[in-house]
C-alpha cells in the first residue's frame, strides 16, 4: 500500500520543494511575526536583531547568557559573537530551511542588522512534557515502573541508561510533510540483522502523510499488510521490554511525541507474552501463557460454538445440561445468533463507553452496564442466563491479554466466527478458522514471517512461545530476527553441574 | 475489493433464508417403546420431556402414542400430533413389548443403526407387558420415564448385569455365531425393575434368563470389577462382594466337533454372614469351605445356563465367533448344526481375600 | 522461452522453498484424506480382520514407490514437467503432463465431493451445496494463491491440529472387545492381495512429489522425512483399521459406511456428547489442505508448461470443480468417482515404476553421448 502511494505523491513532493527554494529568511521572519509569540527586536550596542519564538525558549538562557554579552561587546562578524557567547552547539547559516527548522524547535536568532543573510542560531531549547510516570497500559506488579513518555530524547534515555553499549545505535529521520515528526530506530549494531534495518529505513523513508501525531500511524503506515485486522508491529510503553528485544536483535521504532515505541520483526506469540512472564518462576510463567492462550481462544470462540451447538448440533449438550440451557432459553423471542449479537453489542457498547470516559466514571457506567442491563435483560426474556455468563466470561478472557493491540483485534475476530456459526454450524467456525489460520500464515511483519515459531516451524524459538523455559535453556537468540550474533551466553558455562557435596 | 463485500453481504442475506429451529423449537425424544398390537399393526409411544420454567425447575414429560402400520408411518404419525419438529438426536432409550421382541425387532435396529443422528450408547430393553403403561407411568417428581430407566440400567450394569447398549447389540446381531441380549424389564406399582436378560437369536427373542443367573452371565461375559453374589447354602446365608474376575475362553480345535474349556477366576471379599453354624470365621476350613461352596454354586448355575442356550439354539457367548476366529475355513452352517452338543466346560475358581473387618 | 534445459525453467528463488522436514507433512496430510473416515469397510470386504496385513504391504509398496520417486528425480533434478519433455519430446511429453494435471484436478474433485456427502449424511441433510461449495472454494483459492509456502504451513497446522483426534481411539477400545480377535490368518494371498490393492488407494498422493520436488531445499536430504511421512500414513492407517477391528464384528463392518465417524459417536465428556460433529469440523483442516495441495499441483503444470498464468489456472481450475460438483449430487454417483479416481490413481502409481525405468535407461544413454 505504501508503494503505491509513494508513485501518486512524488510530483507533489517536487512542488514543495520549490516553494522551499524561493523562501528567503525575510519572508520567514515576516510569516512568523504573524503569530503573536514570535519576537523580534533590536538589542545590545550593535542593534542586533534578535529574533525567536517565545514560547519555545528558555528566557533563563537568554536573559543570563546571551542579551548581556550582547550588550558588553561591540561586535562586527558573527563569527566574533559566536565566540564570546558561552553557549555551546551554535551555528552560523544563511540556509532559511536550516534557520526555519531550528527556529521553529526553539533556538534563538541573531542577525547584525535588518535583513542580513547571515544568521547566528543558539539553542534554547525549552521542552513541556509529561514526567517519566508508570506504566499503565502494560501495568506489571513486579518489575520496572517507568514508562516512556512523549519525549524522544527522554525515551532514548530511559532505554540507554538499561544497555550501556556503545553499539546501540539510533538512526534519526524526520517524516511528516507538516508535522516534520522527528522518528528514530534503535537497535545493536553486530545483533540486529542489517536487512531488516534498511528494510525498516526504506519503509520509513518512503512513508507519504503530512502528520505523524503517534507511533500508531507508523504501524499502519509501514505494515505488510494493512488491511489485516492483525497489528504487525509490537507497540509497547515498558522501556525494559523495548531493551529486552533490542537485545534479542529486533529493531525499535521511537517517535517523537508518542510514548509508545514500535518494535519489529514481530510475531503473534509475542502479543500474548507480557513482562510479567519473565519476572515469575517459568513454571509459574508458563502456566499463566497456556491460560492466557486458553482465554483468547475462548474469548474468540465461545459465543460462535454457542450459536453453533444450540441452531444445529444440539445432540451434542449432555442430558444434564440441556435442561438448563432449555429452560433458560424457553422464553427468549429471538433465535440463538440475535441473542448472541445483541448481548455482543451490549458489551462493545460497555467498553467503548468506558475506554474514554475518565477512570471513576468508567467504573461506574462498567458496574452499571454489567449488572443492571445484565439482570434487566434476562429478566425481561431477551436474553438467556447461560449465554450472559458465556459472553461476560469471553469479556474477561479477551482483557488478558497483555498488549492492547490484539485485544481489539479479537474483539472484532469474533463477528466472522459468529457468522460462519449461524451459516453451518461447527464447519462454518472451523472454515472461519481456516481462513484465519492462512491469513495468519501469509501476514509479514516486516518481511518476516509474522506465524513464526509455529510456521516456518523453528523449536529453538518455541522455548519462548507458549511455554517459557527457564532462562539457562534459552542460550541463543530467537530465529526470527536472523540476528548477526545468534549466542547470547556461553551454554556450557551456564549449565556446568556439580556433583554432590562439592 | 467490492466483490469482496458483495459476497459478504450475500452471506449474511442467506442466512436469513433458512428455516433453523434451535435447541428450544424441537421436540426431543428421549424414550422411545413399541408395543404389539396384531400382525403389521404396531403401537408408539414416545417421551418427550418438557423443560420447566427456570425458577421451578421441573421436568414433565410429554407422552404421544399412536398406532402405526410400519416405522415410517410412525414417526408421520407422531410428528400430527407434535407442536414441534421431533427430533431423535437426544434419544436415549428404546422399549420392545415382549411379543413383539419375539416376532422379531430387525427393522427397528435397521432403522436405529442407519440413523446418523442416533447415538451409540443408547439403550435397548425388552418389556414385561405393556410398553405404553411403563413409559406413561409416574415415577417420581423430577426424573423423567426416560432417565429413570436410563438411570436404572446404567446403574445396574456397572455391577451385576452384563453391559449392553446398541452398540454391543448391533455387534452381536451382525457378528456370524453370536447373539446379542438385552435387558428385561417390568413395571411393578410404581417402580420399575430389572428382572432379567432377555436373549436373541438374531432378531428375534428366545428365552429369558432369570435375575439369580444374571451374575454368573456377567461372569462368563467379561471382567467384573464390581458385583455382589448372594449364597444360601445350609449354614445360613452369605454375600460375597466381588472385586475382580478373570476369564479364559479355550477351544479345542483338533476334533471335528470343537470343545470348549471357559476359565473362570472369581475374586472377592465376605460381606455379610448370618446365623452361620460355626463360630469363629478366622478358622481356614471355613474361608475354604466358602470358596467350595461358591465355585459349586456358580459352576452349576453356568452349566445349567449353557444347556439352556444350547438348547434355544442362541450364542451370547460367542463360541461360534471364538471358534470362527480360531479356525480356518468355519462353516456357518454346520457350527448351528453342531452347536447344541458341543462340549462346554466351564471351570470356575474363587478366591476369598478376607471376611471384612469384624468377626 | 528458454526451455531447451530442464534444470533452468525449474530454479526456485530461495524465498519460495520449504525445508525439508515439511515433506514430511505435505506428503502426509495429502495422504490422508476423506477416505480414512471409511475405508475400514473396503478393505474388510475381501479379507476380513487380515487386512491390516494388506495395509502393511500396501504400506510396503508405496515406500518403493517412493523411492522410485526420489531416484526419478535425482536423475533429472527438475519437474515431472521436464522430465516427460526430456524423455517423451515437447508435445507427447507435454500431453503426459497435462494428465497429470487433470488427475491432480480429479483428486480435488474427489476429495471435495466425497466431504460435502459426509456433510449432507451426517450434519446437514439439507444443505445448500451450490452455495456451500462457493464458499469453500473461495476459501480454497485465498489459500492457494498464497503460494507453496502457505499451502505447506497448512499442512502443517492440519497435522497438528488434528493429531489429538488419534487419542478419541481410545473410547472404542475401552467398549470394543479383543476376545473375538485372534491372529489367525484365514485368507488367501488373493484375498489380501485384493485389500492390498484397495488400501493403496486411501495411500495416494505421493506423486505430486514430482510437481513439488523442486520447492524442497536441498531435495535428496528430505528423503527420510518423506519416508517418514508415508510410515506414519500407513501407522495411522494401521491404527485405525485396528480399533475398527476392536469396535465392530467382522460381518458389521460391511453394513457401516464411515467406520471412524460412528466411532466418535461414542465419545462422551461431561461437557459434550456425540464427538462426530466436532470430529467432522475438525476434518474440514485435514480436507482443506489436501484440495489445495492437489490444486497447487494441478495449476502448477499448466505454468510450466505453457507459462500460464498461475492465478488464473485456479480460478479456471476452480471454476470445473464448482460446476462438476453441482453436477454430482447423487450418492450412486459420489460412489463411483471414488471408484474412478481409485482406478485412475491405481494406474499414475503404476506409471511410476513404469517411468522409473524409462528415464533410468534414458539418462543412461545420454549420459554416455555427452561423454
Amino acid at each position: 500500500m505504501w508503494k503505491r502511494k509513494r508513485g501518486r505523491e512524488e510530483a507533489k513532493k517536487e512542488k514543495e520543494l520549490k516553494t522551499h527554494t524561493e523562501q528567503t529568511i525575510d519572508s520567514l521572519f515576516n510569516t512568523l511575526a504573524k503569530s503573536n509569540d514570535f519576537k523580534s527586536y533590536s538589542a545590545g550596542s550593535s542593534h542586533y536583531i534578535v529574533s525567536y519564538l517565545k514560547t519555545m525558549c528558555e528566557p533563563k538562557l537568554l536573559n543570563q547568557s546571551i542579551l548581556p554579552i550582547l550588550t558588553k561587546y561591540e561586535v562586527y562578524t558573527l563569527a566574533e559573537l559566536k565566540n564570546k557567547l558561552p553557549v555551546e552547539a551554535t551555528e552560523i547559516t544563511k540556509d532559511p530551511a536550516v534557520v526555519q527548522e531550528k527556529m521553529m524547535k526553539g533556538y534563538i536568532s541573531i542577525q547584525l542588522r535588518e535583513n542580513a543573510p547571515d544568521v547566528l542560531l543558539l539553542p534554547a531549547i525549552t521542552v513541556e512534557g509529561r514526567e517519566v510516570s508508570i506504566p499503565e497500559v502494560e501495568f506489571s506488579v513486579v518489575g520496572p515502573k517507568e514508562a516512556f513518555v512523549e519525549s524522544l530524547d527522554k525515551n532514548m534515555n530511559l532505554m540507554r541508561k538499561r544497555l550501556t553499549l556503545p553499539q546501540l545505535t539510533l538512526k534519526e529521520v524526520s517524516i511528516g510533510k507538516i508535522t516534520k515528526t522527528r522518528v528514530g530506530i534503535v537497535y545493536i549494531d553486530g545483533i540486529a540483522d542489517p536487512d531488516n534495518v534498511t528494510t525498516v529505513l526504506q519503509r520509513l523513508e518512503d512513508i507519504e502523510y503530512d502528520q505523524i501525531i503517534d507511533s500508531s500511524f507508523i504501524t499502519q503506515m509501514i505494515a505488510d499488510n494493512s488491511t489485516s485486522p492483525f497489528p504487525q508491529l509490537l507497540d509497547t510503553e515498558r522501556p525494559d521490554r523495548a531493551v529486552e528485544v533490542i537485545v534479542e536483535g529486533k529493531i525499535v521504532i521511537i517517535v517523537d511525541g508518542s510514548p509508545h515505541v514500535l518494535t519489529c520483526p514481530t510475531t503473534i506469540v509475542e502479543f500474548f507474552s507480557s513482562s510479567d512472564d519473565y519476572f515469575l518462576p517459568w513454571p509459574l510463567a508458563s502456566v499463566f501463557r497456556l491460560i492466557r492462550l486458553f482465554a483468547v481462544f475462548f474469548s474468540v470462540l465461545s459465543t460462535s460454538l454457542y450459536v453453533a451447538i444450540l441452531t444445529y448440533h444440539h445432540e451434542m449438550i449432555p442430558e444434564e445440561l440441556m435442561s438448563t440451557i432449555v429452560s433458560s432459553r424457553a422464553d427468549i423471542p429471538f433465535p440463538p445468533i440475535l441473542e448472541v449479537v445483541i448481548l455482543e453489542l451490549t458489551i462493545e457498547l460497555l467498553r467503548e463507553a468506558g475506554a474514554r470516559l475518565p477512570t471513576k466514571i468508567g467504573q461506574t457506567i462498567g458496574i452499571v452496564g454489567g449488572i443492571v442491563i445484565g439482570t434487566a435483560a434476562v429478566d425481561a426474556g431477551l436474553t438467556s442466563n447461560v449465554l450472559l455468563i458465556i459472553v461476560a466470561l469471553a469479556a474477561l478472557a479477551s482483557f488478558t491479554t497483555p498488549v492492547y493491540q490484539i485485544g481489539n483485534t479479537i474483539r472484532l475476530i469474533r463477528f466472522p466466527f459468529l457468522m460462519g456459526a449461524q451459516l453451518w454450524g461447527l464447519i462454518g467456525v472451523s472454515m472461519v478458522m481456516v481462513f484465519y489460520v492462512g491469513h495468519l500464515i501469509k501476514l509479514k511483519s516486516i518481511g518476516r514471517p509474522f506465524f513464526a515459531p509455529l510456521y516456518p516451524l523453528r523449536f529453538r524459538d518455541l522455548r519462548d512461545a507458549f511455554i517459557r523455559l527457564p532462562f539457562n535453556k534459552q542460550s541463543e537468540r530467537p530465529l526470527q530476527t536472523r540476528p548477526v550474533d545468534p549466542v547470547r551466553f556461553n551454554v556450557r558455562r551456564a549449565s556446568e553441574k556439580r556433583d554432590v557435596d562439592e | 475489493m467490492n466483490r469482496k463485500w458483495i459476497c459478504v453481504l450475500l452471506v449474511i442475506f442467506l442466512t436469513g433464508c433458512q428455516q433453523i429451529y434451535s435447541v428450544e423449537d424441537r421436540a426431543i425424544v428421549q424414550i422411545l417403546g413399541y408395543d404389539y398390537v396384531e400382525k403389521d399393526v404396531l403401537k408408539g409411544t414416545v417421551g418427550i420431556p418438557q423443560y420447566g420454567e427456570e425458577e421451578v425447575r421441573t421436568v414433565e414429560e410429554l407422552n404421544l402414542t399412536v398406532n402405526a402400520e410400519s416405522l415410517k408411518d410412525f414417526s408421520q404419525q407422531v410428528e400430527k400430533e407434535s407442536s414441534k419438529p421431533l427430533s431423535m438426536g437426544k434419544l436415549a432409550v428404546t422399549l420392545y413389548n415382549q411379543k413383539l421382541a419375539e416376532s422379531g425387532i430387525d427393522e427397528f435396529l435397521d432403522v436405529l443403526s442407519r440413523d446418523p443422528r442416533v447415538g451409540r450408547n443408547i439403550y435397548l430393553g425388552v418389556v414385561d407387558g405393556e410398553v405404553q403403561e411403563l413409559i406413561e407411568g409416574k415415577y417420581n417428581q423430577n426424573e423423567t420415564t426416560a432417565k429413570y430407566v436410563k438411570g436404572i440400567m446404567e446403574n445396574n450394569m456397572q455391577r451385576n448385569f452384563p453391559k449392553t447398549n446398541l452398540h454391543h447389540f448391533l455387534y452381536a446381531y451382525y457378528a456370524e455365531g453370536l447373539d446379542g441380549f438385552l435387558p428385561y424389564i417390568k413395571k411393578r406399582n410404581s417402580h420399575i425393575q430389572i428382572s432379567g436378560v432377555a436373549l436373541f437369536d438374531g432378531g428375534k427373542m428366545v428365552s429369558v434368563v432369570t435375575d439369580e443367573d444374571v451374575l454368573t452371565l456377567k461372569l462368563l461375559l467379561e471382567e467384573v470389577k464390581e458385583g455382589a453374589l448372594p449364597l444360601s447354602p445350609e449354614m445360613g446365608s452369605v454375600g460375597m462382594e466381588i472385586t475382580d474376575s478373570n476369564l479364559k475362553y479355550e477351544v479345542d480345535n483338533s476334533k471335528d466337533i470343537p470343545e470348549f474349556d471357559i476359565k473362570v477366576k472369581v475374586t472377592g471379599f465376605i460381606n455379610e454372614m448370618k446365623e452361620q453354624e460355626l463360630e469363629s470365621t478366622q478358622t481356614p476350613g471355613l474361608v475354604n469351605d466358602l470358596e467350595t461352596e461358591f465355585k459349586n454354586h456358580l459352576k452349576a448355575s453356568a452349566d445349567k445356563m449353557i444347556a439352556k442356550f444350547q438348547e434355544d439354539q442362541t450364542d451370547p457367548l460367542g463360541l461360534g465367533n471364538i471358534l470362527k476366529n480360531r479356525r480356518r475355513n468355519f462353516d456357518k452352517e454346520k457350527w448351528e448344526e453342531q452347536y447344541p452338543e458341543v462340549p462346554v466346560n466351564v471351570d470356575v475358581e474363587v478366591k476369598i481375600t478376607g471376611t471384612g473387618i469384624s468377626l | 522461452m528458454n526451455k531447451i534445459s530442464g534444470k533452468q525453467g525449474v530454479q526456485i528463488p530461495e524465498q519460495f522453498l520449504v525445508t525439508p522436514m515439511f515433506v514430511f507433512f505435505i506428503i502426509h496430510s495429502m495422504q490422508v484424506g476423506v477416505g480414512i473416515l471409511g475405508f475400514e469397510g473396503y478393505i474388510a470386504e475381501h479379507s476380513g480382520f487380515d487386512s491390516w496385513i494388506s495395509i502393511i504391504m500396501a504400506g510396503v509398496f508405496i515406500h518403493l514407490l517412493l523411492w522410485m520417486l526420489y531416484n526419478i528425480l535425482r536423475d533429472s533434478g527438475g519437474d515431472i514437467v521436464s522430465i516427460h519433455r526430456d524423455v517423451f519430446g515437447k508435445y507427447i511429453g507435454g500431453f503426459f503432463s497435462l494428465i497429470l494435471s487433470i488427475y491432480f484436478l480429479l483428486l480435488a474433485l474427489t476429495v471435495l465431493r466425497t466431504f460435502l456427502e459426509v456433510i449432507q449424511v451426517w450434519i446437514f441433510p439439507s444443505i445448500r451445496i451450490e452455495f456451500f461449495t462457493l464458499v469453500f472454494l473461495m476459501l480454497i483459492y485465498y489459500l492457494v494463491i498464497g503460494g507453496f509456502r502457505l499451502v505447506t504451513g497448512f499442512c502443517m497446522i492440519s497435522v497438528i491440529l488434528t493429531l489429538p483426534l488419534l487419542l478419541l481411539k481410545f473410547f472404542p477400545i475401552d467398549v470394543g472387545s479383543v476376545n473375538y480377535l485372534y491372529p489367525a490368518i484365514e485368507h488367501s494371498l488373493t484375498d489380501l492381495l485384493k485389500s492390498a490393492k484397495a488400501t493403496i488407494l486411501s495411500f495416494l498422493g505421493i506423486e505430486l512429489l514430482f510437481v513439488f520436488y523442486p520447492f524442497i531445499k536441498h531435495p535428496q536430504r528430505s528423503v527420510k522425512w518423506a519416508h517418514f511421512g508415508v510410515f506414519f500414513t500407513v501407522l495411522i492407517y494401521l491404527a485405525t483399521a485396528l480399533v475398527a477391528f476392536i469396535y465392530y464384528s467382522e460381518e458389521q463392518l460391511e453394513h457401516v459406511t464411515w467406520g471412524t465417524i460412528s466411532l466418535w459417536k461414542i465419545v462422551e465428556f461431561p461437557f459434550i456428547e456425540r464427538f462426530e460433529y466436532i470430529g467432522i469440523a475438525l476434518w474440514v483442516y485435514v480436507i482443506v489442505p489436501n484440495i489445495c495441495l492437489a490444486m497447487w499441483g494441478a495449476s502448477r503444470i499448466p505454468k510450466r508448461l505453457f507459462n500460464a498464468n498461475q492465478k488464473l489456472m485456479i480460478v479456471v481450475y476452480c471454476a470445473i470443480l464448482y460446476i462438476l460438483t453441482l453436477f454430482l449430487d447423487d450418492r450412486e454417483i459420489v460412489e463411483k468417482i471414488n471408484t474412478f479416481t481409485s482406478q485412475v490413481g491405481f494406474y499414475v502409481l503404476l506409471y511410476i515404476p513404469l517411468l522409473f525405468v524409462i528415464t533410468k535407461v534414458f539418462y543412461k544413454v545420454r549420459n554416455q553421448h555427452e561423454s
